[in-house]
């Protein structure tokens, strides 16, 4: 229980209460929080540009090994037809939200006859991932610890197309350090912000900079599909092959839409061209 | 009922002197928590409009609970005057499950709202409305519901239900007490059911008359003659008629008197 003193002054016999993962410290942080935010600094880098044609998404694979199957690095994902997600972080943090998410589009449809809204979808994943350290009936923790990954959301509906971040803005800033500390540990994980071009990950703030240059709103599709190549080139430590990055796109025509192997050649192919 | 139920057993009344004593008769309760409170409820579409009607007599068995009982319902209104809703509901039936399944889509209809940032569609009303009756498959919310607004193209949309969820978009409907003597005249009136173009053939060659979308001065003339007539062969229906007509200037309300014997 609480940490609480007797009538007379002496210590409670209740040893006090060890800190949760959802209990300030007495300088008003939440310690957990902010550590997950590290290990997303610690995840590979996605990239993520919206255009008026639609989103691209881009993720750098990090192939470790020559033995390693490319394919099996799955770090963009489906979560209905019109929503597609790259992550960056811990993937099986990343399996438990994107599930999530795909439970809550397929009940919208199934209660409403409609696709569930960009928007309402990450407000869905931001619930879940805000629930850390709440506790279920069997008064056990649910969830011991925030989730260790960020999510760059891509999807169509009627508002066209958007882009959504998970969880980063914060942690971006303070690495810039544009903003003090105090700032950021207001906001524990479970926000999200809607971008026009976000870069996650360990080379995010390289990748953030160079899409700060590059963005424009006239962008095509295509043009965007290179400047999120060009991006991950930079910023990657790997030389950029059609094997160790991954591209996505969500249009209002074909709705979410992961590369195969022959459009990713091509696409890294037209990279080099344009170079 | 009561007095049958009440009796004790055959056995027990007569005490023969060589009968033993048996123990005490199981007592039967039944408790059955449905009642058709009866009247009628009707709607038709337009082009750019949908009218929902019925009247407002409530009943249990001959007995009149009351003449002033509405049917028709504005979904999602911004107070209690349903100020501001763009989708109608009526229920007929048992009306205590009615109004509950009346304030039970009306708080789904706002809180989509909060939740999705838009208001909801006629059409996501009409899909959700069908699995709120289909979660009481087995302990049914005993009404016919018939939902109507305006589609994304503006086009009056009607759709009705059965007590479990079953739906269908359709021009016009007619639900509860006298449903079956109102829908044949529909099927007349709006489908155009049975109606011919004189002189196109001879026998089968016969051209079926076309439906087509009725003007809306035409629909609330339809509206009334079906009620008129309903009252005239049906104990369930009378006292008053309340019309609500949906176009895209919002939600128009009206009463006319019906026979009250």
């Amino acid at each position: 229980m609480f940490i609480a003193r007797s009538e007379y002054g002496k210590p409670h016999p209740v040893p006090p209460m060890p800190l949760g993962p959802t209990t300030f410290s007495p300088e008003g942080r939440l310690f957990q929080v902010e550590y997950s935010l590290e290990a997303i600094k610690l995840g590979s880098t996605a990239i993520g540009v919206a255009t008026s044609e639609g989103v691209i998404l881009g993720v750098e694979k990090r192939v470790t090994s020559t033995l390693l199957e490319a394919s099996s690095v799955e770090k963009i994902v489906e979560i209905d037809q019109h929503i597609g997600c790259a992550m960056s972080g811990l993937q099986a943090d990343a399996r438990n939200l994107v599930e999530h998410a795909r439970v809550e589009c397929q009940n919208h449809a199934f209660h409403y006859a409609e696709p569930l809204r960009v928007e309402s979808t990450t407000q869905a994943i931001c619930d879940l991932a805000l629930r850390f350290g709440e506790s279920g009936d069997d008064e056990e923790s649910v969830m011991s610890r925030p989730f260790g990954v960020a999510l760059l959301i891509a999807g169509h509906d009627e508002d066209g197309p958007q882009l959504y971040v998970m969880a980063f803005e914060h942690f971006h800033a303070r690495l810039a350090n544009l903003c003090l500390p105090f700032r950021y540990h207001a906001e524990p994980s479970g926000t999200f912000y809607r971008y026009d071009a976000k870069a996650i990950g360990s080379g995010s703030e390289g990748a953030q900079a160079e899409l700060q240059n590059e963005y424009h709103r006239s962008l095509t599709l295509a043009e965007a599909e290179t400047l999120v190549l060009k991006t991950l080139k930079q910023v990657m430590e790997e030389k950029l092959d059609s094997k160790n990055v991954q591209l996505a796109s969500v249009t209002k025509e074909n709705g979410f839409r992961i590369y195969n192997d022959e459009q990713m050649s091509q696409a890294v192919a037209q990279l080099g061209g344009n170079q | 009922m009561t007095s049958l139920m009440d009796h004790p057993s055959r056995g027990e009344t007569i005490g023969y002197s060589f009968s033993q004593p048996t123990a005490a008769p199981v007592k039967e309760h039944s408790f059955y928590p449905y009642t058709d409170n009866g009247g009628s409820t009707l709607g038709i579409t337009g082009s750019d409009f949908a009218i929902l009607a019925g009247d407002t007599r409530s009943t249990s068995g001959y007995n009149i609970n009351s003449r002033m009982v509405p049917k028709v319902f504005k979904i999602g209104g911004d107070d209690e005057t349903g100020e501001g809703a763009h989708i109608l509901l009526s229920v007929v039936g048992f009306a205590a499950d009615g109004n509950a399944l009346k304030e039970r889509l009306d708080t789904v209809v706002k809180m989509y709202k909060y939740q999705h940032g838009k208001s909801m569609s006629v059409g996501a009303c009409a899909q959700r409305l069908s699995t709120i009756l289909y979660q009481k498959r087995f302990f049914p919310y005993y009404v016919h519901a018939i939902l109507a607004g305006l589609d994304e193209e503006g086009k009056g949309a009607l759709y009705s239900y059965d007590p479990v969820g079953s739906y269908e978009r359709e021009q016009c409907r007619a639900a509860g007490a006298a449903s079956s003597l109102i829908m044949p005249f529909l099927d007349n009136q709006v489908n155009f059911k049975n109606q011919y173009i004189p002189g196109s053939g001879e026998g089968h060659a016969l051209e079926p008359k076309k439906a087509e979308p009725l003007p809306q001065e035409t629909v609330k003339q339809l509206v009334r003659d079906a009620f008129t007539s309903a009252v005239e062969r049906h104990i369930e229906v009378g006292d008053h008629l309340q019309v609500m007509i949906i176009t895209k200037d919002g939600v128009e309300e009206v009463y006319h008197p019906l026979k009250k014997d």
